[in-house]
């Protein structure tokens, strides 16, 4: 049966590529559809159950195509006619395991197709005016074509040819943008309103358990796919900027902004005066940091506008909700590395500052004491880390403006936790998945709670005191023993020589030296450096380091001797060249690479395991594809898009190594 | 079966019903359904039917421990001389004779189920035994030393340096201390009874024992004996409130209709810092952040009612768990708001203070309403459940 379907698709493509008669094309067109379209709809799903074709048969038909629902079938059939695109029908869509995976190729056609476009663009008016109704019909099937007059005509905008595969993370399934294309003069598509109540929004409507976020993602971040895991949306192709943008974008702010405040620090405090740093470093700084907030806090709000259910996967993923904390956190960076007098700040700014903390520690730690799915002894994590230490930052910043009452009732909150996290993290609970084994830069987060505690205590009691001293120390020991634990096996000698060297700093060496020599071989790094993928969520760890060096010119303060300034001015040495090389990765691959907002996999996990028959599925028909492609590549001697499709090939074959 | 609860409902409602009367007279004109004033245990009753004996456990010490606490909040309140703060008056226009009602109201309730658990001793060792291998029923046992601490600290009567003040701290400290050694000394020695394994929010009793102790101890002035019991007390707080935050997989062994025993959470770092302030002598930055601590935690716990929606089905004396923390958590923000003396802290000190003597009052009518639901016979709590650990 299978060998059979495959012989009439390999048959279909030789003929069409010997440019048989052109009245052979439109009744094969046609038919092929209607009668084959099973064949060619399931051949992963043949391959498992060979001997089940002739049920699925009427199944798949049902799904795919009511062949009588296209009258005017004449249109495309003209747009077919033109003889220069003979590879347009071998692009069979994969039989997408989950029901999600439309169009695992698309890329690749849409190339294509500007191919084609470019050559014929007459044809376009009459594709465009089937286009709707075709995307409706035949959703698997004809979408190379629909692509084609998307982009030729710039001025229309895809309304009715919408891309329906990323509507069940957009703010209520997509209504939001159907209403806003409504009030900019675009008629309502009458079936694209009744069209929704597909399988997808069904598998999307509910957030998945925490324990489907464990399953299903891996990595000291939680977020790399399993291997017998399918994602929801399409893995092989970028997907829309906004479900790109992950919350850890925000720690970009944090490392810059502490930036600004140890500048501010050096330039004032007492003993690194005779560094004469000057305040305008802090003050631009301050306002690179305050542009850098607004923008992404531009784009979130963007994100949680018009995808709300993606936000909302991402506050239930169990590190990425640490990181909602992020930008209150940064604020108050802001606020206290503001080029001003802080006492003059208004206090009603640090009540509004706190209140979202306050509602998110409900939330956080709520779940952690009621002991649901997300009890910590479960979730715990250094990341953890980010929700703890908004007490402490808020606690000082309170301290500093002079209030009373509340910092000490945020430091409260955040002493009581702390202990409890620092303690569960020490035990390296069994039930604990998610802590990276290996040394990861999200262990700095350990110096960052105690560090910011002791500055907090200090200011609350008015001196630096025994409490401070702790504190300050405890953060000490936990730096001191992160660069002692660094023995990558790369470098070992650069730690062991440097012996104040961060580990940071080695992580980093280490990984840019890898990524050097990796450059050349891209398949390398994906299996072999899987949890030490680069993120945006690094800059988020870089913070620490900067809060030990303010801890350390705050102790050097009290403390004031050779050693002491030495400690703070290499500590913050290390801290500004951890942030700026961080800088120049994060450039690398934004302008180099180009991939620093790869997909966000970990929010597009399924809500229930999926069946074997499924992966299994997955595999085969993304082989069976390869197959495919490689043999319609070849089958296409003449024509002008072969240099396109030798330009997706590698994109393609990268896609594919992953899983 | 239904024999044994018929004979149980006289004897509980009896009592109950003069905890209705003690409340109508202590100014809150509630109009109970039986006010008949026999508040004597018709011992007939128990001695012909000792079933009823048998489910009958520590847990409802819940019910004296409510009471002890809202007669020390009350003398707390009435005895601020020097607080400026806008519940003075209103505390000042009520009788002291109703205060008085409370506390013998308390003492009496106390004296009954004393009296009750030594009959339950007596007669039903094997239940007592059993319970004092459960885990969670255990905890209660200390409940009654607890209950009478409080009386202590609240008798209008007796100084804090008489010496049989001294004498009655003593005796109602030492069975603490006894039941300490042994709980404390079963979390790190014994196999079978791993804190890991063993924790649940009711743990928190055995920590309010021991700072409750250290506080009467610094009331009376012995301030060697209230640091002592303090320092036992924080430490094994300390080891319980991380073991209870982790929420080991194992240890989830809290009946969903006892889930208000999780206000203990927030009652221990309330009695924490009254201990700590009786010890230093002042409310100090300590005793905020532990009062603080324990702000947050109510706000966190009142915040997901789902929690509790299982256990507010139908009226147990599990519910009686509710007021003794927020009567704890009123007398700590009372504390607070009279070294703060801002216009925010009185009002905070207010909304609690009238909170927890709204929970308690709706407590008592729930129970003088249905006194059968007190002693039901599906019991999570029922000794004929309890060895099953």
């Amino acid at each position: 049966m299978e060998l059979s379907n495959r012989d009439i698709q390999i048959q279909m493509g030789s003929q069409l590529s010997e440019q048989s008669s052109r009245e052979d094309l439109p009744s094969l067109l046609i038919q092929v559809p209607s009668r084959t379209i099973a064949g060619f709809d399931c051949v992963g799903r043949d391959a498992v159950f060979p001997a089940a074709l002739s049920e699925r048969n009427n199944k798949d038909t049902v799904i795919s195509i009511q062949a009588p629902a296209t009258p005017p079938a004449a249109a495309p059939v003209r747009a077919y006619d033109d003889t220069q695109i003979p590879y347009s029908l071998s692009i069979s869509m994969p039989a997408s395991p989950s029901g999600l995976h439309f169009s695992q190729f698309r890329a690749a056609s849409v190339r294509r197709n500007e191919a084609r476009a470019a050559v014929a663009p007459s044809d376009t008016k009459q594709v465009e005016a089937q286009s709707p109704r075709l995307l409706q019909q035949t959703r698997f099937h004809s979408q190379p074509i629909l692509h084609a007059s998307q982009i030729n005509d710039g001025t229309r905008r895809a309304d009715s040819t919408r891309d329906k595969r990323f509507d069940p993370f957009k703010t209520f399934s997509g209504r939001l943008e159907r209403q806003l294309s409504n009030l900019r003069g675009r008629p309502l598509d009458p079936m694209d309103l009744g069209s929704h109540h597909s399988k997808i929004s069904e598998e999307t409507d509910q957030v998945p358990g925490t324990d489907r976020y464990f399953d299903a993602l891996e990595g000291p971040e939680l977020d790399t796919l399993r291997a017998t895991e399918v994602a929801v949306l399409p893995n092989d192709e970028q997907w829309p900027f906004l479900l790109r943008f992950p919350i850890s974008a925000f720690g970009m702010v944090l490392g810059v902004s502490s930036q600004a405040i140890l500048w501010k620090t050096l330039a004032t405090a007492p003993p690194t005066a005779f560094l004469h740093v000057s305040l305008a470093v802090a003050h631009a700084l301050w306002y690179i940091s305050l542009a850098l907030m607004g923008l992404v806090s531009c784009i979130y709000l963007l994100k949680i506008v018009f995808y709300f259910e993606a936000v909302r996967r991402e506050f239930h993923h169990p590190i990425r909700a640490n990181f909602f904390f992020a930008p209150w956190i940064a604020c108050l960076f802001l606020v206290q590395g503001a080029p001003r007098e802080l006492a003059q700040v208004h206090h009603g700014v640090w009540y509004m500052l706190m209140a979202p903390i306050f509602c998110l520690e409900l939330k956080i730690y709520g779940q952690w004491m009621s002991g649901g799915q997300r009890r910590l002894s479960k979730v715990a994590n250094p990341s953890n880390h980010l929700s703890i230490v908004g007490n402490f930052v808020g606690a000082l910043l309170g301290a500093k403006m002079g209030i009373s009452e509340g910092p000490i009732f945020f430091f409260a909150i955040g002493l009581a936790h702390y202990i409890v996290l620092f303690v569960t993290l020490y035990q390296r609970l069994p039930t604990n998945v998610t802590l990276p084994k290996e040394l990861h830069p999200v262990f700095f987060l350990f110096v960052a709670a105690p560090s910011v505690a002791s500055m907090a205590w200090a200011k609350i009691n008015g001196e630096f005191d025994n409490g401070a001293r702790i504190a300050y120390f405890i953060a000490l020991f936990l730096y001191m023993s992160l660069v002692r634990n660094q023995q990558t096996p790369l470098v070992p000698t650069c730690a062991h020589v440097i012996n104040l060297m961060a580990s940071f700093l080695c992580i980093y060496m280490v990984y840019v030296a890898n990524l050097i020599c990796v450059y050349d071989e891209q398949a390398v790094r994906i299996n072999f450096f899987r949890g030490f993928r680069f993120s945006l969520a690094w800059w988020a760890y870089t913070f620490p380091m900067t809060g030990a060096s303010i801890a350390t010119i705050t102790y050097a303060t009290e403390v004031t001797n050779v050693l002491t300034r030495t400690l703070s001015i290499g500590l913050s040495g290390i801290a500004t060249v951890t942030v700026a090389g961080l800088l120049v990765t994060t450039m690398f691959h934004a302008f180099v690479l180009r991939d620093l907002f790869p997909n966000d996999v970990s929010i597009a996990i399924t809500r229930r395991k999926p069946k074997f028959s499924k992966i299994l599925a997955h595999f085969r028909s993304s082989s069976s594809d390869m197959k495919e492609l490689v043999l319609s590549v070849s089958k296409s001697p003449n024509t002008d898009s072969d240099s396109s499709v030798t330009d997706t090939d590698p994109s393609v074959t990268k896609g594919k190594a992953e899983p | 079966m239904e024999t044994i609860s018929d004979s149980l409902k006289p004897c509980v409602s009896q009592p109950l019903s003069a905890k209705g009367a003690g409340l109508a007279e202590a100014g809150d004109g509630g109009t109970m359904l039986k006010a008949s004033p026999a508040p004597s245990k018709p011992p007939r009753l128990v001695a012909s039917r000792f079933a009823m004996l048998t489910r009958f456990h520590a847990g409802y010490f819940r019910i004296s421990l409510a009471l002890s606490g809202q007669a020390l909040l009350w003398r707390t309140l009435s005895d601020r001389s020097t607080d400026p703060s806008a519940l003075h008056p209103l505390v000042q226009s009520l009788p002291s004779a109703a205060f008085v009602l409370l506390w013998s109201l308390a003492l009496l309730t106390l004296f009954a189920l004393c009296v009750l658990y030594v009959a339950r001793c007596v007669v039903r060792l094997p239940a007592v035994r059993a319970e004092f291998r459960h885990h969670v029923g255990m905890n209660y046992l200390f409940a009654p030393w607890i209950s009478w601490l409080l009386l202590l600290q609240a008798t209008p009567f007796l100084p804090p340096e008489a010496p049989s003040y001294h004498m009655l701290w003593w005796a109602f400290s030492l069975p603490i201390l006894v039941l300490d050694v042994k709980v404390y000394g079963q979390w790190f020695t014994r196999g079978r009874k791993f804190l890991s394994m063993v924790a649940n929010p009711a743990s928190h009793m055995t920590v309010i024992a021991n700072l409750m102790t250290a506080r009467a101890a610094a009331k009376m002035g012995w301030h060697e004996g209230a640091v002592a019991m303090f320092a036992v007390g924080a430490a094994h707080y300390l080891v319980l409130f991380v073991t209870l935050y982790q929420r080991f997989l194992g240890s989830d062994s809290l009946p969903a209709m006892l889930r208000p025993v999780f206000f203990l959470f927030f009652a221990a770092p309330s009695m924490a810092s009254l201990a700590w302030c009786s010890i230093s002598m002042s409310f100090d930055t300590g005793c905020k952040m532990l009062f603080f601590l324990s702000m947050f935690l109510f706000a966190s716990l009142v915040s997901r009612p789902t929690l509790f929606k299982r256990a507010m089905r139908r009226f147990s004396v599990a519910w009686w768990a509710y007021s003794f923390p927020l009567t704890l958590l009123a007398l700590a923000s009372a504390e607070y708001a009279q070294e703060v003396r801002e216009p925010a802290a009185s009002v905070l000190m207010l909304a609690l203070a009238v909170l927890s003597v709204l929970v308690t009052l709706a407590l008592m009518v729930f129970t003088a309403l249905r006194p059968n639901d007190l002693l039901p016979h599906d019991d999570p709590f029922f000794a004929g459940t309890l060895p099953a650990r």
